[in-house]
Order: C-alpha cells, then structure tokens, then sequence
C-alpha cells in the first residue's frame, strides 16, 4: 500500500535527538572524569582522555557492528557512516559508555559491547535489554576482578561529606557521564518534549522509587541514605536513557505505567541487596516482562 | 484526545479557488442491482428524467441528451454497470418551479423525502443535531468554502430543520482557525437562537463523525450532517429534487494550484483531468479522499459520486518500510484506541491512516 502524506519523524530524527539529548551528560563526565583528575595531577594524558575514549569507542562500535552483520552476514550494502543516525547501536554503545564505571578497563568494555551488540543482532532478542545486559556482565567481571568500585581516584582516595547540591552538579557517585542531575534535567526537559518518547517511564518509576525509599529513609531517619539512594549509581540515568527504551519497554499507556511501577519497585527491592546494580537489574528484568504486560493490558 | 496536527506540504498550494465543470460529454448513472430502468437505449432524455426507480428510490438525469448505451465504470473503487448519457448541453425540460416554503414541511414527509432522494441514513428521531463544516482530511477545503458562501442559506436551513424535526440542541461546528468564517458566523448566528457555533480545533481526524460526535456530545443520539448535506436538503425542500452537482477539491503536489471544483455528480475523472487543470509531472498518483485515508484510483474511468469528496494528484512517499521501533506511537495515536500491530480493537478502526503517518518506520498498517 502506497503512502502520500508523512510526519517529519524519521527514525534519523529519533537518532540525533537521542544523542543530542545525551550531548551535555558527555561533556561534564568528560570534564568529571577525565578534565579534573588530569588538572589535579591524578592521572595521565591518557587518563584525561579516558572517558572521550569510551564515549568514541561506544559510538564506533555501535556503528560497527551493524555494519558488519548488514554487509557480511545479510549481505545488504550500506554506507558506514549511515549507521550513525539509522540504527540504535551507537545511542546504546553511548549510553553503555556513559553507565560503565570509570575504572572499567578498556578491553573489557570493548569485549562485551561488540560480542553483546553482535549476538543481539544476530539472534534478533528484541525483548532483552541489550544496554543492562552489556552493563551487568561489565559490573560481574570486574566483581570477579575484585576491583568494582564507581568512585574516581580523585573520590576513592577523599571522604566527603555530600550536600544536596552535590548530587545536583554531579559530585555523587555513578557512571562515568552520569551523575550531573541538573544537566540530566535538562536531557529529561529535551527528551519529554518528544512525542516518541516514552515519558511514562521514567516518570512513573522515579515516582515508585521515591516513594519507596523516602518511606524507607524516613523510617530510618536518614536523609543521607534518601539522598544517596536517589542520586548516585545512575539509577535516575538509566530511566530516563535505559529503562525508555523503545523495543525493550511496553507501548501501551497502561502497559508503560505498570512496567514503570515494576521497575520502581524492583529497583528499591535491588538496592537493598546491589545497589550499584539496583537501576540497570530492574530494568533488565522489567525488560524480560515488556511483551507479557502489553500483552495483558491489551486483553 | 489523541488527535494531532498534520504536517503540512508546502509544495501544496491552497489558493480556494472554484471552478466549474458543468458540462461533461458524457454522465455515466450507475445502475443499482434490481432497479427499473425507465429509459432505452437511443432515449433523447431530459434534465431530471428519471432514469430508474428502487423501491422509494428514484434517480433522475443531471443533464440533458441522449442514451446511448452501457459501460462498467468504477464507482467507489466497486465496478458497476452504468448508463451512458451523451450531454446535448442543453439543458431540456428545465422547470422553474416556485420556491417552497421550507419550514412548512412535516417531520414524516421531510424523513420521506430525504430518503427518496439522498444517500442520508441518519435516524431522524434524535433530538440533537450536529452540522459539522469542518473538512475530512488535510487541503481539503469544500465544506469550508460552501459555509463562506452560502452561509445564510445554511443556518436558515438549519433553522427550518430544527423546527421540522423539533430538535433540542443543534451545534455547528467549525475550526477554530477557520478565520473567516469564524468571523462571518459569529456576525449572523445572533438572529439564529437555536443554533450554537462550536469551534473545534485543527486536529486530524476531527472531521469524521463518529469522531467529532464524540468529542461534543460522547454516546448520545446525534443527526450528523455535514453543510453540503444541508445545501442538498435545501435544493430537496425547495424544488422537489436533489442537488445534481457536487464541490470536490483537486490538490496534490503535482498541480500548480488547489480548486474547489463544482462538477455534475456522474462526470468521469478522465474527463475532468483530461480537461481543467494542468499537471505538472507525468509521474503522479491519483488519490481520492485525501492523502491520509484516501484509496487510489485503478483507472480513469471512475465517475464522481456522493461520496467523493477530493481527488489529489501526487507522489508516493519512497521511503522504505523499516522494523517495527516498538515506539506505540500508532497505538497513542489511534482515534478509537485500536492496536494495528496486534488487530486490537481493529474492528472499531475508522482508516483515517494516522497509524501510518505517525510510524517512523514508515509501516503501512492499515489495509494490508
């Protein structure tokens, strides 16, 4: 069947707002980790460069990857630089990079993110997702390794005492690109301003989330931990870039709310136990559910 | 509501203008299954001879001349038997009968005479009437176009329709960007008590019914009926027959501009293309009843019907069918909540084709 008539969004447009929207968490991880410890003598050149790296190498690969299963394995022949606005693999390879902590070794994060991008694409698993599944083994390997931590050298070898402020210019712990809850505002203010995106997600979750741990701080009459619980190890990033998702999350309105209050609420139960796994596991595990609740709500 | 607005084309001229094409060469009137046939072939016939009768039925020539056989033409994309009448332009047989008093008539003859002579299958009992002037589809401008010229005779109808079938609320509705009608409506509705100017914003597809029905009045029983029905209705209660012609829009980016066509209902579009406007490219489309929920042509030798409210001559979008993004932006969309991805509620499905157009992947979804 023919079409004569189109709206203006192209999943080229999807692409670009995506990676713009997460342009300025790029820059201030880049100037956390990388600009600050290099200017505080903390680390080298290379070390300075460490989180530009990962963000290229992300973007590279998400271009990569595709590229290689269209042109050697379905033998479709496309451009290389296509693949940078009509495929979702340089966001997820961005967003990954963004997630990962900053003492995450260079060859890990590139092992995992080409053979992960790799068999997704090949085994076509839509409903797993593919960036919580690629940050969890990350998380796992270096646990073996004996060596997770998120905390910077410069964090890792000072105590501080956090004021709310803190968490709000990006000095609460967290993946590399983010822990700057105001410029995470400003991706929010771009992202929900889309009518493609799935505000409800993040929306409702963070709602779940709050809920739960402010219950659960105030009971325990610790601010701190509230605070803390909300605001470092990416939990709010990963809803709004992760838990968004558009192949791995519900598309019903109804379907949204509940995966949202899923993955609040699994997030909490997680934090208990994992905390630096606390927003990517629910996500992971909200994902495996996706199909299943719009599957009931459409019932 | 989840309606929204509509990209515009700006190769898509809309300059409103009206044009005549009044005098075809040839009228085909398709022949309904079972129907008496009261002419022959080589019939001089004239305007207003009644062609054949079903039941209640008539159907009466919308020009003058001669029989000159039968041709399988397509009516509303269905292929139907048509008789062929060769126009002498003459008009024979025109009678000038005296204007009646519109209002004069009863309920159970207006019901009568509105069956006879129309295609109107609204149940007349309701107590609530909306007259909707707002268009289907985007550049489609006739609806618009008759309420700015014959805005009196329309709210007088009303007016008389009102009494007739002693309605309690009467809406018409109008865009709310519809500027110049807004404007002349809001100067004449004060002499008309009984009639409300509702204005509606410009969202696609406020102009269906069941749409716009629900919008203003939810589940209740509702006359719908658009202006062009109302001028119909008129001709119907002054002179004893229906309105033979029709206002179509001719758009598309493929002409240089956009016009109102008042054109005789029967016309072939081979005709009309053949002689009123001049198109651009020799690749073109012909879509009719608009770029969203319209159907294209399979041939030329379609006539103009009641139901044909636009014909576009345009490109085909080119770009190619991707994978589903799961984005639910089809589903958010949906003006009766239908899932085309999974045929949820489809069976409530209206084709206004906003699921394709809002699909980034460019899925055509519905009609497959």
């Amino acid at each position: 069947m023919n079409k004569y008539i189109d709206s203006k969004l192209t999943i080229k447009k999807i692409n670009i707002t995506n990676l713009l929207a997460l342009l300025p968490l790029l820059i201030s991880g880049f100037y956390k980790n990388g600009i600050k410890l290099y200017a505080l003598g903390l680390v080298n050149i290379l070390g300075l460069f460490k989180p530009l790296i990962f963000d290229v190498l992300g973007l590279f690969l998400g271009i990569l990857v595709p590229f290689i299963v269209d042109n050697f394995i379905k033998h479709k022949k496309r451009k290389f630089l296509s693949y940078l606005t009509m495929s979702h693999y340089p966001f997820y390879g961005l967003i990954l990079a963004s997630i990962i902590s900053i003492n995450t070794p260079i060859h890990i994060f590139l092992l995992v993110l080409f053979i992960c991008s790799l068999l997704s694409l090949i085994l076509k698993k839509s409903n797993v997702n593919i960036v919580c599944l690629m940050a969890l083994l990350i998380i796992l390997i270096m646990n073996l390794k004996g060596s997770f931590s998120f905390l910077n050298i410069y964090e890792s070898t000072n105590n501080f005492h956090l004021t709310p402020l803190d968490y709000f210019i990006g000095k609460g712990s967290g993946g590399i690109n983010t822990t700057n809850i105001i410029l995470l505002l400003i991706s929010i203010i771009i992202l929900f301003s889309q009518d493609y995106y799935k505000k409800e997600i993040p929306l409702y979750a963070f709602i779940t989330y709050l809920t739960l741990i402010l219950g659960y701080g105030l009971f325990r009459n610790d601010i701190i931990l509230i605070l803390d619980s909300l605001f470092s190890n990416s939990i709010l990033f990963s809803y709004v870039f992760i838990a968004s998702d558009m192949q791995t999350s519900p598309y019903t309105k109804l379907g949204k709310i509940i995966y949202a209050i899923l993955i609040g609420i699994i997030t909490f139960i997680l934090y208990m136990y994992y905390p630096e796994l606390a927003g990517i596991g629910a996500i992971l595990i909200g994902s495996l559910c996706a199909k299943t609740i719009d599957k009931i709500v459409e019932r | 509501m989840r309606l929204i607005k509509i990209d515009k084309d700006e190769n898509i001229k809309c300059n409103k203008e009206i044009k005549n094409y009044l005098d075809p060469d040839y009228i085909y009137v398709p022949i309904e299954d079972d129907a008496n046939i009261l002419v022959r072939n080589h019939d001089e016939i004239n305007l207003d001879t009644i062609l054949w009768k079903k039941e209640n039925k008539e159907i009466l020539s919308s020009v003058s001349g001669k029989i000159v056989g039968l041709k399988n033409m397509y009516v509303n994309e269905k292929l139907k038997k048509c008789i062929i009448i060769e126009n002498n332009y003459r008009e024979d047989g025109v009678i000038k009968k005296s204007k009646r008093k519109i209002d004069s008539i009863t309920k159970e003859d207006f019901i009568h005479i509105i069956n006879k002579y129309t295609n109107i299958s609204e149940d007349f009992n309701s107590n609530n009437l909306i007259v909707s002037a707002i268009d289907y589809e985007i550049y489609e401008m006739v609806l618009s176009k008759l309420t700015s010229n014959y805005a009196d005779e329309i709210l007088d109808t009303i007016d008389a329709i009102i009494k007739i079938l002693d309605i309690k609320k009467c809406l018409l509705v109008i865009k709310d960007n519809d500027s110049d009608n807004v404007i002349s409506l809001l100067n004449l509705i004060g002499t008309y008590p009984n009639i409300n100017l509702k204005l509606m914003p410009d969202l696609y597809p406020i102009g269906n019914k069941s749409i716009l029905t629900r919008e203003l009045v939810g589940k209740e029983k509702t006359i719908f009926l658009d202006v062009s029905d109302i001028l119909n209705i008129l001709n119907i209660l002054r002179k004893g027959k229906p309105l033979n012609y029709k206002y179509i829009t001719i758009s598309g980016n493929k002409l240089n501009k956009t016009v109102v066509l008042k054109v005789k209902l029967g016309t072939s579009i081979q005709e009309i293309i053949d002689n009123t406007f001049k198109i651009t490219d020799d690749d073109y489309h012909l879509v009719v009843n608009g770029l969203l929920s319209g159907y294209e042509l399979n041939s030329l030798d379609t006539i103009i019907t009641e139901e044909i409210r636009s014909i576009f001559i345009t490109n085909v979008i080119t770009d190619k069918e991707t994978k589903c993004l799961n984005c639910g932006l089809c589903v958010k969309h949906c003006p009766v909540g239908a899932n085309p991805r999974t045929g949820y509620k489809m069976d409530k499905c209206i084709k206004c084709g906003l699921c394709r157009y809002v699909c980034p992947a460019n899925r055509r979804w519905v009609n497959e």
